[in-house]
């Protein structure tokens, strides 16, 4: 009894709380040989990714996915490296700035667990996934298996079953509640989390390559309403393990913990995404226990959330045609389900899109005198696979060996032999890895059909460094596109009609007497506010069609909101039409046949003033610009013509890539 | 804290004068996994050419059943204890486990041995700094224009061309980057230019561009203790891949590789 009793002192004395112990993993005897040498107070554009899964992640490593941390920034500064299925992925251009943000829950685990010979792997919940990451299991024809393995590992309890009751204690007793849990070895997730954060300290070049230590925090409302965030952290020093969704599902209570971790020197901030995938939870006008809102909630959200992904494969949440259906331009890249439903199930749209939320934010600014969804915008891809998939035309998709073959992703009809195959599976395997019928073909069920090559982080930053960068976001001078690199200025201020737009020195004059995007304009004398809209196409990308700026605003009295859509300006030197504030068509096509575009329709640079001819001095409002391309083909399209078999009917042939900036404000 | 450590004695105290002293039997849990079956039934179908019926099957899981019962016995009453043969086996797996922790461990020497034998991984491209007048429309007097300039050599050239997003000065940019920015091959139009004068126009996606080079930095070898970060990385990666190839190679030759029609 006594022996007992000194063992629970001693470890009750080894025990604190863990999440907010810290550790700085910068690299003493680093160099810096590439000093910033592009520092530019007018600020460069830098684009970037910060949403990529590694094998750390336990969705990327089941499908395949051995890539480590170090593999994807190789990947991100231009290297090549392998899909799980063999072939090589490779950007057409490096990145500027990249951070791996590996599930925070069970980071680590998976890859322990398929290993025989580890600690971990010896749980008899685990054993079925030994070895499923050896090189002769990397077939299509194991993704059956593979989902089958990984829906009884969720279902079995695996997660849930707690461990013994010293375990409990433990994590009762450190606020890491992983701890209680059976599965769970800390050592193998601090290690995990140790070779995320030491890969991006690694291969951080100040000046030229820029790295952050980030996780994802994953939690989800019952009913699979997504409420994922990525965290990204802005220093070496950061805590010696994520907070993740067995801490909490409540996002509160992780700005909690990021303002704690603030208050000891670590800044961070977390960005939603999917919010298309959370059946309305993820922009809510309550808080997320049902409670009205408050001032400190407000505050803290916007604190620690200045911006949200916009785009990413799994869909665009800007808007949906259901909430803005005049706007022509909503149908784009919907993903109609719930982040991870099975079977899936549709999620509702109202409260899951972007420019819904900027407006229920006037709307809750009008109410409590604070505005949650003050955000700026940026775009990442979700990869799984360690390598962002920006190019329809060489589109790889994320779940890696599920949907890294066009008959994987639903673009091309299924041949015989994996019908056959299919045919022949158990009737639960072919509860998850089935097809359908589309005009008369079968094509795998999968819901791949509607993710897509998207999308980039864009920031204007006086030099490419962790602080400049990361400084970028908070102010939330950033930028979306769906995967090309449109490079887009967008200014707001009063009095701007005099200024030279063909004048060198435009954008320092604009840094004077305007803001940025990202920024708020307050009433000057009741005048009109005035933009300059500045885009020119990427390198890779299509001509571009037209600079829209979509405004949202809310009466004053009844608060409720409005939204509108103006072309500003148009290729072809094309005239607006003062009525429809629409271009006329620019006649831009695509060749489906061979996916050639029109050749000289569309312009490589689009640059306008913009006065709001609708403007009323009292009421808020936010002004965002979109660009929009001309056609070109999406990846589903070229999927099938190198196939030699004919684009689904069901799937838009063609896609309108573009940029979305920041929005700026207007406080009367 | 200190609440929480006195709310959990104080259930101890309770929970241990319940349980103290009862003998909880435990019973332990065999698993055979699926995969290991099937393996198990492939490796049978090479053998004989034909697959197992459902009796063999039932011996194969028998046998896998019987296999993990006499080796969880065996571990209880401590039969791997001294046996040499388990002993250099472990020995042996350990090794080839840990050389993944070695690599945190590597010697500096290594490095530096692997950074002169690759130093063309370690080499800054030649870069270039210049400044550019962008004009979206073609015009037909860049030669005045270039006349112009060398007048004014000295004076900012603010008033010719127009702004272009990216700005109007590079600097240190090599032959990637200024495709980054210009578009693919634009870089060649720049790479033999004379320093100090102005060049042009050279089209860019976006139009045309007069060139005004005014510092060339030649190819560069990154020092050892600038690149070390680098190294460090490169050299794991291919220490991997020896480990991974010497294991494979020192038993390969105990099997007949045969490798499947694919043509």
């Amino acid at each position: 009894m006594r022996y007992f009793l000194v063992l629970i002192a001693v470890f009750i004395v080894s025990c604190s709380d863990s999440s907010q112990e810290t550790k700085d993993f910068s690299i003493k005897d680093k160099k810096e040989f590439i000093k910033s040498k592009d520092f530019n107070e007018n600020k460069n554009v830098y684009f970037g990714d910060l949403h990529v899964h590694t094998k750390h992640s336990f969705d990327a490593f089941i499908f395949g996915t051995t890539n480590t941390p170090d593999d994807a920034y190789k990947y991100a500064k231009g290297g090549t490296i392998q899909h799980p299925l063999g072939f090589d992925m490779k950007l057409r251009q490096p990145l500027d700035f990249y951070a791996v943000t590996d599930h925070g829950f069970f980071m680590g685990m998976m890859p322990a667990w398929a290993d025989p010979n580890s600690k971990p792997g010896q749980h008899p919940y685990v054993k079925t996934l030994h070895n499923v990451n050896r090189k002769e299991n990397l077939t299509v024809e194991s993704s059956p298996e593979r989902l089958y393995y990984f829906r009884e590992l969720i279902r079995s309890g695996a997660f849930a079953e707690l461990g013994s009751i010293f375990s409990i204690i433990k994590a009762y007793l450190t606020n890491n509640n992983s701890f209680a849990v059976d599965v769970f070895d800390y050592d193998t997730h601090k290690s995990a989390w140790s070779d995320v954060a030491n890969a991006a300290e690694r291969h951080y070049e100040p000046g030229k390559f820029t790295t952050f230590i980030a996780y994802e925090f994953t939690a989800s409302t019952e009913g699979m309403g997504n409420l994922h965030r990525n965290v990204i952290f802005g220093s070496s020093k950061v805590p010696i393990r994520p907070y993740t969704r067995i801490d909490s599902l409540n996002p509160e209570d992780l700005w909690n913990t990021m303002d704690k971790w603030r208050e000891n020197g670590i800044d961070s901030i977390a960005i939603p995404h999917n919010s298309n995938g959370s059946n309305g939870r993820m922009f809510e006008i309550h808080k997320a226990n049902g409670s009205t809102m408050d001032t400190q909630y407000l505050n803290q959200r916007i604190r620690n959330e200045p911006i949200v992904e916009i785009t990413q494969v799994k869909g665009t949440s800007e808007t949906h045609p259901l909430l803005s259906p005049n706007d022509e331009w909503a149908d784009f890249e919907i993903m109609s389900t719930r982040v991870g439903s099975v079977p899936p199930t549709y999620s509702r749209p109202d409260g899951s899109y972007v420019r819904d939320a900027l407006k229920k934010g006037l709307m809750l600014e009008q109410r409590f005198g604070g505005n949650p969804y003050n955000f700026g915008f940026i775009g990442s891809s979700d990869t799984h696979t360690g390598a962002s998939s920006f190019d329809e035309s060489n589109y790889f998709s994320k779940v890696g060996i599920l949907d890294g073959t066009p008959v994987g992703r639903g673009s091309i009809p299924i041949p015989q032999e994996q019908l056959d195959f299919i045919n022949n599976l158990s009737d639960e395997q072919r509860d998850i890895y089935n097809y359908v019928d589309y005009d008369g073909q079968k094509y795998m069920r999968a819901g791949f059909d509607e993710w897509g090559a998207s999308g980039i982080a864009a920031v204007w930053a006086e030099e490419n460094t962790r602080e400049a960068i990361f400084s970028a976001f908070k102010r939330k001078e950033t930028y979306a596109t769906s995967g090309n690199r449109i490079l887009l200025r967008f200014f707001g201020g009063f009095n701007l009609d005099d200024i030279d737009l063909n004048s060198s020195s435009l954008i320092s004059e604009l840094y004077k007497r305007s803001v940025p995007m990202g920024g708020n304009i307050i009433n000057s004398n009741n005048s009109i506010p005035n933009f300059i809209i500045w885009t020119k196409k990427g390198v890779n990308g299509a001509n571009l069609q037209r600079a829209q700026i979509v405004k949202g605003w809310i009466d004053d009295r009844s608060a409720e909101p409005f939204e509108k859509v103006y072309d500003v300006v148009c290729s072809d030197g094309q005239e607006v039409d003062q009525v429809t504030q629409r271009c006329p068509d620019n006649g831009a096509r695509v060749n489906i046949a061979d996916c050639s575009i029109s050749a000289d329709v569309g312009d490589e640079e689009l640059k306008t003033f913009w006065s709001d001819p609708d403007f009323d001095p009292d009421l808020k409002a936010f002004y965002y610009v979109r660009v929009i391309e001309n056609p070109t083909c999406r990846w589903s399209t070229w999927d099938a013509l190198r196939a030699g078999t004919k684009p689904r009917n069901d799937l838009k042939p063609t896609i309108q890539e573009r940029a979305w900036s920041s929005p700026i404000w207007y406080i009367p | 804290m200190k609440k929480k450590i006195v709310i959990l004695l104080g259930v101890f105290i309770g929970f241990l004068s319940l349980f103290y002293g009862i003998n909880i039997s435990q019973k332990s849990s065999i698993y055979i996994s699926g995969p290991e079956i099937k393996n198990l039934i492939n490796i049978w179908e090479d053998q004989t050419g034909r697959p197992p019926i459902k009796k063999e099957i039932d011996m194969i899981i028998d046998n896998l059943i019987k296999e993990e019962i006499l080796y969880h016995e065996a571990l209880k009453l401590g039969l791997d204890q001294n046996d040499k043969i388990i002993k250099r086996r472990l020995i042996q797996k350990l090794e080839f486990y840990k050389e993944s922790e070695n690599l945190n461990k590597v010697k500096e020497e290594n490095l530096i041995e692997y950074y002169n034998e690759n130093i063309d991984f370690y080499k800054l491209n030649k870069r270039y700094s210049f400044k550019h007048i962008f004009f979206s429309d073609p015009k037909n007097n860049y030669e005045d224009i270039k006349l112009d300039l060398l007048d004014t050599e000295n004076i900012s050239n603010k008033e010719i061309g127009e702004p272009f997003i990216h700005g109007d000065s590079f600097i240190d940019k090599d032959k990637t980057a200024i495709d980054s920015d210009f578009g693919s091959g634009f870089s060649e139009n720049i790479l033999n230019l004379e320093n100090n004068i102005w060049y042009g126009p050279f089209k860019s996606i976006y139009g045309d561009h007069l060139i005004y080079v005014f510092e060339v930095l030649p190819e560069e070898i990154i020092p050892f203790e600038d690149a070390k970060q680098s190294v460090i990385i490169n050299y794991s990666d291919e220490i991997k891949n020896e480990v991974m190839n010497n294991y494979i190679y020192s038993i390969i030759d105990k099997y007949d590789v045969i490798i499947g029609e694919y043509k």
